[in-house]
């Protein structure tokens, strides 16, 4: 060996020295890498040495000096002994590390207060710990087969999105993927695998580790750590790693119950404003666009329909319809059962029903024009009183698909909107079978009033007629009493018609005085045979109170009570007297009889017998005290029975009717008798 | 007889086989790579040659001693290079 080859060899040696030196500077055990450096300091020395002096000094056959090799020899073995020494105690305080870690991430689940921000610290705890650069956390849907990134980190996170997309991509649509994500046993691995490598390269990360998070034994996500250079994986590594995933997969799981707790509970407040929504609207069509709109929120999905049967002529027609497709099935027009497709065969079992792909199900038609593609669907019968009366269907686009918790909110909203729809139902009917006998009865009464119109005329020309003789005007006269009978039987239907039908009377300002002797007048022509004495106080006639020209009515009818409960002469006090309620000036107008009375049983009910009214009011016996109640609350005032003489009911009978008054100062009371 | 520096040089050589097969997962993570494996079994050697330094060919001696000694310089450059340029900064 010549001077040159020393001297190169002597450069690399110092090189290599220094090297150490500055790898050292880079350490936190320093002095194992210094003692290296000198290590190779002395190796250096050797060759100078060497090369100056000991080929000189020892030729062929002559021993080398043994301090050339044993002194190299030592220092590299204490190197050694130092390098293992401060290896294990970096290896222990690695270890203290990634304890402390995982206490810091067990405290911060305990603080957040949700998922993102639970693992988000957890992540960047994890990051620092393996000294990774970047890192992910996703959670993968089971129902809609995709990946959720619920945190991320570090400095490279347009690979991580990459990555995740890629592997949402294959999530969805390789089952082997999908099976593999799912049902996992492996604990922490490196995610360098053929399938993702190119991607990662490109990206610029050379190691990648996941550990998947398990929830009650399955694979509900994973945890990813990125980085540039290598991230060492020892067993430690890996028993850190799937601890942390473990806490993660533990707080998820409570996180999940708690969750779920109160997804429960507002679902359940959810239902019942739906419910008290649903039942105060009473319009068909307000109901289903609300049942569309309050399942939209409840169940999240593409598209929502809803469709009605119709049971007379046994077709289905669309009620209702919102998403993708809700043009093509409001115009798709009404179509019989039996070709109703899925919705059909699903009202048969009368059972809900998801269908994970709708055009791979045999029963299922397609609906012109509706997207080709397939979707999943949950469709959910609506039933009232046993029978069908409607479906609702819900769609999501492939491959997403329902829960059963799903299934089980639809079913359970279903029975409320059925309910709401079939009482919007009734209720529609009931107004049409109203409208049809009001219009039956306006014809009756006013086709027939017309007609005894001329009869009147006949019936006076011919009883003015000099050649009939008195026998047969007698016959005539009888039969005008009686046209006339009709014709006032025809305007009591007419007015009992308007009190029961139409719901606001036009409130008019009236003098019960002058009404009051009306009625007193067609009372004596109702019994001609009955001495009927009546002593009005009427405020000297002034009062006007608010009512409807219904009145009469009801004056008459509590007379014609007074009459017809009383011994052969009947002697009735009416008394009108102003009064203040609760801030408001009322006529109060007493009829007092000397009847029979009502005891306090009678009292409470004779106001609530509907039974008849109509009857006994067309025959002439008045309304009926229940219309006379309606009316009177519908007038503003009250009515209600009491005493004549306080505590003794068989002395007679007092019905008190108040009206609003419509004026405010008080009259003074004057006393008259009518014979 | 046994001399106290062949006991030093047996040391050494078991200390080698012993880095490089018990110790050279800790020591990786200490960033020693390429030399650990290559340069040092590679100087042990080398130093072995001087040991039998006299009872060798001279020309063999030297030969050996000198591929092997600057064989192993250059891999411990070049894996020194390698750790300090992969150094990773603790805190």
């Amino acid at each position: 060996m010549n001077e040159l080859q020393y001297l190169v060899f002597e450069i690399f040696a110092i090189g290599t020295a220094i090297l150490t030196l500055m790898y050292a500077r880079t350490q936190r055990h320093r002095t194992a890498w210094i003692s290296f450096a000198i290590f190779f300091f002395i190796i250096g020395l050797v060759g100078i040495v060497q090369a100056t002096d000991v080929l000189q000094l020892s030729g062929p056959g002559v021993p080398i000096p043994k301090d050339y090799y044993v002194i190299p020899c030592l220092i590299w073995i204490v190197s050694l002994i130092m390098l293992t020494r401060s290896s294990s105690i970096e290896k222990m305080e690695r270890q203290f590390e990634r304890i402390s870690a995982l206490n810091d991430i067990a405290r911060s689940y305990l603080a957040a207060s949700d998922l993102e921000s639970a693992a988000s610290l957890s992540l960047e705890r994890i990051a620092k710990t393996f000294d990774a650069e970047g890192g992910s956390i996703f959670t993968l849907d089971r129902t809609q087969k995709t990946i959720f990134t619920i945190a991320s980190y570090g400095e490279i996170p347009p690979a991580q999105e990459l990555f995740t997309e890629m592997l949402s991509e294959m999530y969805s649509s390789d089952d082997r993927v999908s099976k593999d994500l799912n049902h996992t046993g492996n604990g922490t691995r490196r995610l360098m695998v053929d399938l993702f490598k190119e991607t990662f390269l490109k990206a610029g990360i050379k190691s990648a580790v996941g550990a998947p998070i398990r929830v009650e034994g399955q694979t509900v996500g994973m945890m990813m750590l990125f980085s540039r250079r290598d991230i060492p994986l020892t067993k430690e590594g890996r028993n850190f790693l799937d601890l942390a995933a473990f806490e993660l997969g533990l707080w998820m799981a409570q996180m999940k119950d708690v969750a779920g707790m109160k997804s429960m509970s507002e679902f359940q407040e959810g239902l019942l404003s739906v419910s008290i929504d649903l039942h105060e609207e009473l319009v068909p069509e307000k109901i289903t666009k609300s049942i569309v709109k309050e399942l939209a929120h409840l169940i999240p999905c593409r598209d929502i329909w809803i469709y009605l049967i119709n049971p007379v002529k046994k077709t289905m027609w669309a009620a209702q319809a919102i998403g993708k497709d809700a043009d093509a099935i409001m115009t798709d027009g009404e179509f019989p059962l039996s070709e109703a497709g899925l919705a059909g065969e699903i009202l048969k079992g009368g059972k809900s029903e998801i269908i994970p792909d709708a055009m791979a199900d045999g029963r299922g038609k397609h609906i012109t024009g509706t997207g080709e593609e397939s979707s999943a669907m949950l469709i959910i019968p609506l039933i009232a009183k046993g029978e069908a009366i409607g479906v609702i269907e819900l769609s999501r686009d492939l491959p997403a698909t329902f829960s059963r918790r799903e299934l089980e909110i639809g079913t359970l909203f279903a029975q409320q909107a059925s309910i709401a729809i079939q009482n919007a139902k009734l209720l529609d009917d009931m107004e049409k079978e109203k409208d049809k006998s009001k219009l039956y009865l306006d014809l009756l009464t006013h086709d027939i009033a017309n007609l005894n119109t001329p009869l009147y005329s006949y019936f006076d020309m011919m009883i003015k007629d000099e050649k009939l003789d008195a026998h047969s005007k007698e016959i005539m006269k009888k039969s005008y009493a009686q046209v006339e009978k009709i014709s006032l039987l025809l305007s009591r239907v007419r007015k009992l018609s308007k009190a029961e039908f139409e719901e606001m009377e036009e409130q008019k300002s009236c003098n019960p005085s002058e009404i009051l002797q009306q009625s007193v007048h067609e009372l004596r022509r109702a019994f001609p045979h009955r001495k009927i004495d009546v002593l009005i106080n009427d405020l000297e006639g002034k009062v006007l109170v608010s009512a409807g020209e219904m009145l009469d009515e009801v004056f008459f009818n509590i007379l014609h009570n007074s009459v017809k409960y009383s011994p052969k002469d009947v002697q009735i006090d009416i008394t009108l007297e102003e009064m203040e309620l609760q801030g408001k000036w009322y006529c109060a107008i007493r009829f007092c009889d000397s009847g029979s009375g009502l005891t306090d049983e009678m009292k409470a009910q004779v106001f609530d017998k509907p039974k008849a009214a109509a009857a006994s009011f067309a025959r002439g016996f008045g309304i009926g005290l229940t219309t006379c109640k309606k009316l009177v609350e519908k007038y503003g005032g009250n009515i209600w029975v009491e005493d004549r003489v306080e505590g003794d009911h068989k002395k007679g009978a007092c019905f008190v009717v108040t009206l609003p008054l419509m004026r405010e100062k008080a009259a003074v009371p004057m006393t008259r008798k009518l014979k | 007889m046994i001399q106290p520096e062949d006991v030093l040089l047996t040391l050494a050589v078991l200390a080698v086989v012993a880095e490089t097969f018990l110790l050279r997962r800790d020591l990786e993570e200490q960033g020693l790579h390429l030399w650990v494996y290559a340069g040092i079994p590679m100087l042990t050697l080398g130093s072995m040659v001087l040991v039998f330094w006299d009872q060798m060919p001279y020309e063999v001696a030297d030969t050996i001693f000198t591929t092997l000694t600057a064989l192993s310089i250059a891999t411990m450059f070049i894996g020194m290079l390698i750790a300090y340029m992969k150094r990773r900064t603790r805190p």
